[in-house]
């Protein structure tokens, strides 16, 4: 990576490789991948589904231990799963005997081990309360819909207080108006809040209305992290003002065209037995001037 | 509105989901389509039902057993009214034992009262009886008639042609000496022939004598009646003569009373007494002040009615799956957090799970007798014999053995059930765990258990079920007192109605499983998290 980032990295992923299976017949799913993320930056990384993506915040959180290479968070190896690092689940994992409130307050008990019962309550609210699930506080999650479970996901990792944050890609299962609408909230927390953060998506609209920088995910196996498109748009970021913005229109492009290519480079990969196209290119790789902004 | 969906979600989790199309019904919701379902699972059952008790009262009476006849739904019916009446009269005794007062006095009089009308009715009652047994008997008289008449005359051609034949065949063996080889082959040949016809003869006769039987077999409706009224009279006589002493004579107070003036008098004889023995005077006070302690404690000694072999059943059942529970838990825990632990147990499981009560019985029965030599002084039996409610219910060896055979086969569902919840544990919630940084205890009660908690019950539920009828036959065996005691001596009665009874006992005891089950979908619904229905 040869990506200049200005202060020491705070969380960083050296030389890394995962793999499953023995050691002679191993299957590495990532491969040399190395990310250095400073302090307070928003990070996207960006890939198709099955590339690893979720491996690698297992690695970034601790879940699982790299085969090859070192996972350091400032400076020191991470090696086990802790509340500094906090996850936020694709699939929600809130525990279903307990609501709203409990869960979180699972979290906050264990955490903040000091607190008074008092403190336990006001530290979970305020945070319920950030999340706007206050009316919610009392119910159960089967009672709640997708988006209201990964905002009580969401709350609970933020009430950890921790000093990454890593989402596993928070908002693919929603429907896309409730995903509109958690982006924005995420976006206000974190310029409220100023964490540092790890988001793996396959959205390139929410990377680039999130992110400060936007990291490829190749596709596996052997996946690696790819050459960073650093945003830099203007902050605070309105979704309606962001997409008139040339600059966005033009991040976009860039993206979704390598991972396209990604893709067709992937499947070539992968099966021999496709019929090989035409090499057509067209004759100038500048975007159509009528293309949209979609 | 609001009611209705109160009351739904009520019947849903009681499991009592037949109710709720008529709930619906009420509420006028959809009625085509809830006059349907109240058809499916209201009037089929029924009707099943019904139809059910229509063929055991045609086919029951077919078969005759030593007991009489297989009881019919109404013989079984009336049975359980012998029951109740039992329990009822018993526990009236033991109630007017301790009468005092104007209250005893009270229903004293009442009781002498009845009796003089129930002697009354019972002199009725056995006239009527008399009548109709005279004319059932001129009926049968009648009806047999015939039957006797051909038997009668069918036999005296049996006797008769045996005994012509057989002079006649003395005589001829008389003259049958001077004759050669011919004449006795014939004689032979004759008196095969004479032996053949009495065979048949015989049979012919036996046959009648069938027929004859059967005819005086023959039962009359009113005479049952009559019997059963004066049955019924006579049995309430003899109770009143019973509870009229217990309230009167040999009443606690009347007793006590009694005592005391015994005690008082041997009390002014030591006192003022100018000669005799002072010593054994002395000694007299003694002896009946600890006869009046004695009898101011006393008790009706109340016999073993169904109720309280039922109280009792239950005790012990829910003694073994306390202890099934207790040790199958933790060890299913266990089982699911570890494989090791797991492979470790398998055996174990897969070796013991078939294993019959009847062979746990004995081996328990054993093994606890070994530890209670002299069970009346062991402390466990001892302290169990200050618990409250339970002092009432003889806790004895065999109710412990009882118990830990229900717990040994009920063991195991829920051990396998809870090894099976703890080890289906959502990954995703252990790596919130992981993050969280939870302890092992922590991690165990607030992640791992949560989750297991609904096989766990499905598992206990499975378990109380087994044990509930193992119990039975624990009991059967063990001679402990409970509802097996209650069946085996009903076998051992022999009499029609104990054999009644015994059919009492199943709908009881299917009854009573129902009743756990139920409670136990219940629980199992109340720990739930998620919408789906258990089961």
């Amino acid at each position: 990576m040869s990506e200049v980032i200005t202060g020491a990295p705070f969380l960083e992923l050296d030389g890394v490789a995962i793999g499953f299976g023995p050691e002679k017949t191993r299957e590495d799913i990532l491969k040399d991948v190395n990310l250095q993320v400073a302090k307070n930056e928003f990070v996207a990384v960006i890939g198709f589904s099955g590339s690893g993506k979720s491996t690698l915040v297992s690695l970034l959180a601790g879940l699982e231990r790299p085969t090859e290479g070192e996972v350091r968070m400032e400076g020191v190896e991470v090696t086990r799963p802790g509340p500094r690092r906090g996850v936020m689940f694709q699939s929600y994992s809130l525990l279903p005997w307990l609501n709203v409130f409990g869960n979180i307050e699972l979290a906050v008990k264990q955490v903040f081990s000091d607190f008074s019962s008092s403190e336990i309550r006001e530290h979970a609210n305020r945070y319920i309360d950030m999340v706007n699930l206050t009316d919610a506080c009392e119910k159960a999650p089967h009672e709640l819909s997708g988006g209201m479970r990964q905002r009580v996901s969401l709350a609970r990792t933020l009430s950890m207080q921790p000093d990454v944050l890593l989402l596993d890609e928070p908002l693919s299962a929603l429907d896309a108006l409730t995903r509109a609408v958690l982006q924005d909230e995420i976006l206000q927390i974190w310029e409220k809040e100023k964490k540092t953060v790890v988001l793996i998506t396959n959205d390139v609209d929410e990377a680039i209305l999130l992110a400060d920088r936007i990291i490829p995910l190749t596709m596996g196996p052997e996946a690696t992290l790819a050459e960073a498109f650093p945003v830099e748009l203007e902050r605070p970021r309105d979704r309606r003002t962001l997409t008139d913005q040339p600059e966005y229109q033009r991040l976009k492009a860039e993206i979704t065209s390598y991972l396209v290519g990604l893709n067709k480079e992937a499947r070539k990969l992968r099966s021999k037995t496709l019929v090989s196209m035409p090499d057509v290119k067209p004759k100038d790789f500048k975007l159509p001037s009528a293309m949209p902004g979609r | 509105m609001e009611i209705k969906y109160r009351l739904l979600k009520i019947i849903d989790t009681a499991g009592l989901s037949f109710l709720s199309p008529v709930v619906r019904l009420a509420a006028g919701e959809e009625p085509r389509k809830q006059l349907k379902d109240i058809g499916r699972w209201i009037v089929v059952p029924v009707a099943a039902m019904l139809m059910f008790a229509f063929l055991w009262s045609v086919i029951a009476p077919r078969h005759k057993t030593k007991s009489g006849e297989v009881p019919t739904p109404a013989v079984v019916l009336e049975a359980w009214d012998g029951i109740s009446r039992f329990h009822d009269n018993e526990s009236a005794k033991e109630d007017g034992f301790q009468l005092t007062g104007d209250a005893r006095l009270a229903e004293l009089k009442k009781a002498v009262e009845r009796l003089s009308k129930v002697e009354s009715l019972e002199v009725e009652a056995n006239e009527r009886l008399k009548v109709v047994r005279e004319s059932a008997d001129a009926e049968r008289l009648k009806v047999i008639a015939p039957f006797k008449k051909a038997y009668d005359a069918k036999s005296d051609e049996y006797r008769d042609f045996r005994k012509e034949n057989a002079s006649r065949l003395k005589e001829a063996a008389v003259a049958l000496v001077e004759e050669g080889e011919a004449e006795r082959l014939a004689y032979l040949e004759d008196m095969r022939s004479v032996e053949v016809q009495t065979e048949s003869l015989k049979m012919e006769r036996d046959a009648l004598k069938v027929a004859l039987e059967e005819a005086e077999e023959q039962t009359f409706p009113e005479l049952k009646e009559a019997l059963k009224a004066s049955t019924l009279l006579g049995e309430e006589k003899q109770f009143l003569i019973k509870y009229i002493d217990l309230v009167g004579e040999s009443s606690r107070e009347f007793k006590l009373a009694a005592a005391r003036e015994t005690l008082q008098a041997s009390r002014k004889e030591f006192l003022s007494s100018g000669e005799g023995d002072l010593y054994k005077l002395c000694g007299n006070i003694i002896k009946n002040e600890k006869l009046a302690d004695t009898i101011g404690t006393s008790q009706y000694a109340k016999p073993w009615t169904l109720p309280k072999q039922i109280v009792r059943s239950l005790f012990c059942v829910f003694a073994g799956f306390l202890l099934a529970s207790v040790i199958a838990i933790p060890i299913g825990i266990l089982c699911g957090l570890s494989k090791t632990f797991m492979a470790a147990m398998t055996p174990f499981i897969a070796l013991f799970k078939p294993v019959s009560p009847l062979v746990w019985l004995p081996i328990v029965m054993i093994i606890v007798g070994g530890f209670m030599p002299d069970p009346d002084n062991h402390w466990l039996i001892v302290a169990l014999g200050k618990v409250p409610i339970l002092k009432e219910y003889k806790i004895d060896p065999m109710f412990l053995s009882s118990a830990i055979t229900v717990a040994l086969c009920s063991l195991w569902a829920t051990l396998v059930n809870t090894a099976l919840g703890v080890g289906s544990i959502d990954k995703d919630h252990l790596n919130v765990a992981r993050v969280l940084r939870l302890g092992f205890f922590a991690r165990l009660f607030k992640i791992i258990i949560p989750t297991a908690l609904p096989l766990i019950f499905a598992g206990l539920r499975i378990s109380l079920g087994v044990g509930w009828m193992v119990l039975v036959a624990a009991e059967i065996l063990s001679t402990s007192e409970g509802i097996g005691k209650f069946v085996n001596d009903m076998y051992t009665n022999g009499s029609a109605e104990s054999f009644a009874q015994i059919f009492v006992v199943v709908f009881i005891v299917g009854f009573i499983g129902m009743v756990l089950d139920r409670i136990m979908v219940f629980l199992q619904r109340l720990v739930s998290f998620d919408t789906s229905p258990a089961l």
